[in-house]
C-alpha cells in the first residue's frame, strides 16, 4: 500500500539547515499495523506527515496505492487525502466549537456524503465506540480518553484505508491508553492499515512490525 | 521595564494591527480634543465679556410675531434711564459688509453705527488709542479694533489715520482692544449714530443693550421688564400728546387713551442676558444652535466610546496569546496583583502614547491655515490646558478600561492548565468578543449611513433652490460718485455682451446676517418684517418669481411686494391696498427667498421688497448695491473683470470690487458649513476607527482559528471552503448588525435633519451603500486572512495552541 524510497526532508531557515529525514525507505502492506519509534527529534512525525500528505518530501519517492504522491500540489494532496487517510493526534485536535457528532461528521462533509447517510454513519460509529450518550457534548466536556475516542471515530468514520496515529496515547492515562490501543487493534483487525508513531514500548507491542528511526534514518532495533 | 518589553513584543508580532490600533486611538484623541474646543467655544460664548451676565439685550415682539431684536431709539433711551440700568448702548447696521482701504491694504469688515455717548462702554471696551465715543452729533470718525489697526498699520496706534470705503474717507478716532472671537460684540468698525432715529417711534431698526448695576436683581428686572417698559412707552408717547390731552374733554381723553392703548397694546418687551443669547435664535446673529452643540457633545462621547470599544476589542483579542507567558510568570512567583497591574499598565502606556501622538496631530493642525474652515476659535494646545488635561484623563481611563477585563481573563486560568497549553477563549469570552465585533460593525454601519446623510444635506443646502438664481449673479457696493450715475451704469452694463439685467438694492441678498427690520402697528393690526429697499428691476434681475399680484414696474413708487410667508401671516392683505392703515400699498406677492442663515425659516419669516419713493425721500438714496445678472454660459470671471473695469472707469478711479453672489452665500453660511464639515469629519474618524477595529478583530479571529483551519484541512477541506466558512460568519454578523443599524441610523439622521427647515430626504440607498462599504472592509479582511491561514501548511497550525 505504501512504498517509500530514498525519502529526504530538509528544513531550511536563514541560518540553519536541518535534515529531518535522510534517505528513508519503507514499505507498508495493506492491512498491516506498523509502529514507528525513536527518540524525540528523530523525524517520526515528519515521516508521518509526509505519509499523510500533510507535507511534501524534499526528495525521494512516495507511492500510495500505486500512485506517486510525493510531490503533489497542496490541492492535489487534499484531493488524494480525502476519504483515504484518517488521522489521530496526540492532542486530539477536536474543534472546540463543534459538538461530538459534528466533529465526527466533518470529514464526511468534505468528501460530499449526503446528509442522511452522514447521520447514519455518525450514529453507527458513535454506537460502535460507545459514545452515543456523548453525541451532543462539546470537547471540553469530555475526558481525555473520551476525546481521543471521538478523534478516532472522526478518523474512521469515512472508512479510510489508512489511519495515521501520532502518539495517540501520549495525553492519556494507562487505562484510557489501553482502551485506545484496543480500539486501533480492532480497526486493524477489520482491515484498516495503521501506521502509528509512539514512544511507548507497550503501545508498539500492539503493532505487527516496529520501525526504528534515528537521526532521520531507519535503523535496526539494536542500534537504539 | 517588563511593560515596555511586552508592548514591543506584541507590536512586533502583530505589526499591522498594533500600528492601526495606535493610529486609531491617536486620531480619536485628536478628534476628542478638537471637538472639546468647539464645545467650549459654544459654551463660553459671550462669557469673555466682562459682566456678561449683567448685560441685557433688548428684545421685542408684536402681536404674537416672533421675538426680534429691533427697537426704536426713543424707547431705548428711556430704558437706559431705568434705575437698575447702569449703562446702555445701541447699534444700527450700516449696510452690506464693506471693503475698507488704507494705502494698498484692503480689508473686508462689517460697519455699524453706535450710540455716540457710550458706544462699546457697556461691554467693557478697552481703549488702546484715541477715544471710543463722540462728543456730539457733528463729531465724525470711526473706531476700529486693534486687529484691524494692526493689519493696516502694523500698530494699534491708528488714531488720526484715514480709511477709504470706496465712497467716503473716514477718520479713525479710536482703537479698541479686540473682543473675544466667541462673542456677539463683533470686532467691527463703528461710527456714531449721531441723532439718527431720535424721537422716531416708527424706525425700529436699532439693537439695544443695557448693563445693569451690580446690585440690581437681574431676575426681578427680567420679570418686570415688559410691564415697566410698556408703562414708560405709554408715558413717553403720552407726553407728546400732553397738550392735546390736557385740553381735551373726558370723551376725547378716553379716545386718546384708547388710541394709545391700541398703539402700545401689541408690544411686548424682554431682556436676555448676553450669556443666554447665543442659543436663543432671536437674532440672525445668534449663531448658536443647542442641538448642534449637543451633537458635538455627543460626538465627543461617541469618539471616546468608539475608541474605548476598539481598544478593548484589541486587547481582548490578543489576550489568549498572553495566557501562557503570564501564567509562567505566575508559576515562577509573580503575584496576581502585580501581573494584573502590569497588564493594565501596558494598555495605559499604549493609550498615553496614543494621546501624545494625538496631541501632535493637533499641533500639526494648528500649523495648517485651512483649519479655520473646520474649527472656530483657537485650537492651540496651550490655550486649552484644562481640555488637554481632560483628554489625558480620558486616555488614562480608556487605558485602564481596555486593560482591566483582559488582565482578569489572562490570569483567571489555573497556572498548571495554562502551562500545558490547554486553554483558549472560554465560551463566555467568545460570546463577549462576538458581541463586541457585532457592536463594532453596527457602529460602523450607523456611522457610514449617518455620514451619507450629512453629506447629502450639505450638498442639498448648497444646491437647493434659494428662491433666486444665485449662480448667475454678481454685485458691487457703489461709491457716492457712482451712485450719481446709476442710469448710465445700467446702460453701459446692459451694453456688454453677457449682461442680462441690472438693478439696485440696499442690500446684497444673502450676503449678510443683518438686514433692516421694520415694524408697524395700527389698531389691531401690526407687522414686523425684514425690509429690503430695491428698484423696480430687482425681482426680475434676481430671478425671484411673483406668484400673486404683479411685479414692480417703472411707474411704481412707495409700495411693497411681500413674500409668501408674510402673505400667510397677514391674512388681511389685499393687492394694491395699504399693508396697514397709513402704510404703503402691497402690489404683489413673491416666492420666499433664502436671505439669511440656513436655519432661518424662510417659510415663516416675513420679508417685504420696497420701492422707497417720495415718502422716504429724506432717507436719501439707499440703493447703494448694484446687482448684475449674467447670462448662463458666459465666462463669468472675464465678465466680472470687464464690469469692474467699467465701474472703476466711471467712478473716481478707485477700484470697485465686484463679488459673485454664490461665493458670498458660502461665506454667509460658514457656520453651518463648518458644523457640517465637523460632523462629517467626526463621522469619518469614527468610521475609520471602527473599521480599524473590524480589521483587527477579523485578523485576530482568524489567528485563533488557525488550528481549526488546520484540522479542517487535514480532514479534507479545500481552501475555498475554509474562506467561505470564515466569511460566512462575518456575513451573518454583518446582516445582524445591518438590521440593528438601519433604524438607529435613520433615527439619528432624521433627528439631525430636524435642525434644518429645508432638508434632504433620507434616501433608501444610503443603507445598502453603508452595508457594502463596511461589508467590503470586513469580508475583504476575513477573506485575505482566511486565505492566508487556509494556504498555510496545516501541520504548523495543528501544533500550535
Amino acid at each position: 500500500m505504501i512504498k517509500i524510497e530514498n525519502l529526504t526532508k530538509i528544513f531550511r531557515t536563514e541560518e540553519v539547515e536541518t535534515v529531518a529525514l535522510d534517505g528513508v525507505c519503507l514499505s507498508v502492506e495493506q492491512g498491516e499495523f506498523v509502529a514507528i519509534m525513536g527518540p524525540s527529534g528523530c523525524g517520526k512525525s515528519t515521516l508521518l506527515n509526509i505519509m499523510g500528505l500533510l507535507d511534501n518530501p524534499t526528495s525521494g519517492s512516495y507511492i500510495l496505492d500505486g500512485e506517486e504522491v510525493g510531490h503533489l500540489k497542496e490541492s492535489q494532496r487534499t484531493s488524494v487525502r480525502k476519504g483515504k487517510i484518517g488521522f489521530v493526534f496526540q492532542s486530539f485536535n477536536l474543534i472546540d466549537e463543534l459538538n461530538v457528532e459534528e466533529n465526527i461528521e466533518l470529514p464526511l462533509k468534505y468528501i460530499g456524503v449526503p446528509q442522511k447517510e452522514r447521520r447514519e454513519r455518525v450514529v453507527e460509529i458513535l454506537r460502535r465506540l460507545e459514545l452515543s450518550h456523548r453525541a451532543k457534548h462539546y470537547p471540553q466536556q469530555l475526558s481525555g480518553g473520551q476525546q481521543q475516542r471521538v478523534a478516532i471515530a472522526r478518523a474512521v468514520v469515512m472508512n479510510p484505508k489508512l489511519i495515521l496515529a501520532d502518539e495517540p496515547t501520549g495525553n492519556l492515562d494507562s487505562k484510557n491508553g489501553l482502551e485506545v490501543m484496543q480500539l486501533l487493534t480492532q480497526l486493524n483487525n477489520e482491515g484498516t492499515t495503521i501506521v502509528m508513531v509512539t514512544h511507548s514500548q507497550r503501545d508498539a507491542g500492539f503493532a505487527q512490525r516496529i520501525v526504528n528511526l534515528l537521526d532521520g534514518q531507519i535503523v535496526p532495533e539494536a542500534r537504539l | 521595564m517588563d511593560v515596555f518589553r511586552n508592548i514591543l513584543y506584541m507590536a512586533r508580532r502583530f505589526k499591522t494591527a498594533t500600528l492601526l490600533n495606535l493610529a486609531g486611538l491617536a486620531v480619536a484623541f485628536a478628534a476628542l480634543f478638537l471637538f472639546l474646543t468647539q464645545v467650549e467655544y459654544s459654551a463660553s460664548y459671550n462669557r469673555g465679556i466682562p459682566n456678561a451676565e449683567r448685560i441685557m439685550r433688548v428684545e421685542t415682539m408684536m402681536n404674537g410675531a416672533p421675538w426680534n431684536t429691533n427697537c426704536c431709539v426713543p424707547l431705548l433711551e428711556v430704558m437706559m434711564e431705568m434705575p437698575e440700568v447702569e449703562s446702555g448702548t445701541m447699534f444700527s447696521y450700516r449696510g452690506s459688509t464693506s471693503e475698507f482701504y488704507m494705502g494698498s491694504t484692503s480689508v473686508k469688515c462689517d460697519w455699524f453705527g453706535t450710540r455716540k455717548e457710550t458706544s462699546l462702554e457697556p461691554f467693557g471696551a478697552v481703549c488702546l488709542d484715541g477715544k471710543l465715543n463722540w462728543k456730539d452729533d457733528t463729531d465724525q470718525g470711526v473706531i476700529i479694533p486693534a486687529s484691524l489697526a494692526q493689519r493696516f498699520l502694523g500698530t494699534t496706534m491708528a488714531a488720526g489715520h484715514y480709511l477709504w470705503t470706496g465712497k467716503d474717507s473716514l477718520q479713525i478716532i479710536g482703537v479698541y482692544q479686540d473682543f473675544p472671537d466667541n462673542s456677539c460684540v463683533g470686532n467691527m468698525i463703528y461710527s456714531s449714530l449721531g441723532g439718527e432715529g431720535e424721537h422716531d417711534f416708527s424706525e425700529w431698526s436699532f439693537k439695544g443693550y443695557l448693563r445693569l448695576h451690580k446690585t440690581a436683581d437681574v431676575e426681578a428686572f427680567r420679570k418686570e421688564f415688559s410691564d415697566k417698559v410698556r408703562t414708560i412707552f405709554r408715558a413717553t408717547i403720552m407726553a407728546e400728546y400732553a397738550e392735546e390731552y390736557n385740553n381735551a374733554t373726558p370723551e376725547q381723553r378716553a379716545a386718546i387713551e384708547q388710541q394709545l392703548d391700541s398703539k402700545i397694546g401689541p408690544h411686548n418687551f424682554r431682556v436676555t442676558p448676553l450669556t443666554e443669547t447665543y442659543f436663543s435664535g432671536t437674532d440672525s446673529g445668534d449663531r448658536g444652535n443647542r442641538i448642534m452643540h449637543l451633537i458635538l457633545i455627543w460626538a465627543c462621547i461617541l469618539v471616546v466610546l468608539v475608541a474605548a470599544i476598539n481598544f478593548l476589542n484589541f486587547t481582548l483579542a490578543e489576550s489568549p496569546m498572553r495566557v501562557k507567558g503570564v501564567n509562567t510568570r505566575r508559576v515562577l512567583g509573580s503575584s496576581l496583583t502585580s501581573l494584573r497591574l502590569g497588564l493594565i499598565g501596558e494598555t495605559v502606556v499604549i493609550a498615553l502614547v496614543a494621546f501624545l501622538l494625538g496631541m501632535f496631530i493637533v499641533y500639526l493642525l494648528t500649523q495648517w491655515t485651512a483649519i479655520t474652515t473646520l474649527v472656530q476659535g483657537s485650537i492651540k494646545l496651550q490655550d486649552h490646558l484644562p481640555l488637554l488635561g481632560l483628554t489625558a484623563l480620558v486616555a488614562l481611563a480608556i487605558g485602564v478600561v481596555a486593560g482591566a477585563y483582559p488582565a482578569w481573563f489572562v490570569t483567571s486560568f489555573q497556572p498548571a492548565m495554562a502551562l500545558k497549553g490547554a486553554f483558549g477563549l472560554t465560551p463566555r469570552g467568545r460570546r463577549l468578543r462576538t458581541l463586541l465585533v457585532s457592536l463594532q460593525i453596527t457602529i460602523s454601519l450607523v456611522l457610514a449611513t449617518y455620514i451619507g446623510i450629512l453629506m447629502l444635506q450639505s450638498r442639498y443646502i448648497y444646491h437647493s433652490d434659494y428662491g433666486f438664481d444665485k449662480d448667475e449673479l454678481c454685485y458691487a457696493a457703489l461709491s457716492q460718485e457712482l451712485l450719481k450715475k446709476k442710469d448710465a451704469i445700467r446702460t453701459e452694463l446692459l451694453g456688454m455682451g453677457g449682461v442680462e439685467d441690472v438693478s439696485y438694492s440696499a442690500f446684497a441678498l444673502g450676503s449678510s446676517t443683518g438686514y433692516m427690520g421694520w415694524g408697524r402697528a395700527q389698531g389691531d393690526k401690526s407687522v414686523s418684517f425684514t425690509s429690503m429697499p430695491v428698484d423696480w428691476h430687482y425681482l426680475r434681475t434676481m430671478g425671484i418669481k411673483v406668484i400673486e399680484g404683479r411685479d414692480f414696474n417703472e411707474h411704481d413708487s412707495d409700495c411693497y411686494i411681500i413674500n409668501e410667508a408674510a402673505r400667510k401671516r397677514w391674512t388681511w392683505v389685499e393687492m394694491n391696498k395699504e399693508l396697514i392703515d397709513g402704510d404703503l400699498p402691497v402690489v404683489g406677492v413673491c416666492e420666499n427667498v433664502r436671505y439669511a442663515s440656513i436655519r432661518q425659516d424662510r417659510e415663516t419669516d416675513p420679508v417685504a421688497f420696497v420701492i422707497m419713493g417720495e415718502r422716504y425721500a429724506a432717507w436719501g438714496d439707499r440703493l447703494g448695491t448694484l446687482n448684475v445678472r449674467l447670462a448662463a454660459g458666459t465666462d463669468k470671471l472675464a465678465l466680472r473683470k470687464q464690469i469692474q473695469g467699467k465701474l472703476t472707469e466711471m467712478g473716481d478711479g478707485s477700484t470697485v470690487e465686484v463679488h459673485f453672489l454664490d461665493e458670498e452665500l458660502e461665506h454667509l453660511y460658514q457656520d453651518e458649513f463648518r458644523f457640517i464639515r465637523q460632523v462629517i469629519l467626526f463621522g469619518i474618524i469614527c468610521l475609520i476607527i471602527t473599521l480599524i477595529g473590524v480589521f483587527c478583530l477579523t485578523m485576530f479571529e482568524t489567528e485563533y482559528r488557525r488550528k481549526e483551519i488546520g484540522i479542517r484541512k487535514v480532514f479534507g477541506s479545500t481552501e475555498r471552503q475554509i474562506v467561505r466558512l470564515l466569511t460566512s460568519r462575518y456575513l451573518q454578523l454583518l446582516l445582524l448588525a445591518f438590521v440593528i443599524a438601519v433604524p438607529l441610523a435613520w433615527y439619528m439622521g432624521s433627528q439631525w435633519l430636524e435642525n434644518f427647515t429645508e432638508r434632504t430626504m433620507i434616501h433608501w440607498w444610503l443603507f445598502p451603500l453603508a452595508l457594502i462599504l463596511v461589508g467590503l472592509v470586513t469580508l475583504l479582511t476575513a477573506t485575505i486572512q482566511g486565505w492566508r491561514a487556509a494556504t498555510e501548511n496545516p501541520i504548523n497550525s495543528i501544533k500550535t495552541e
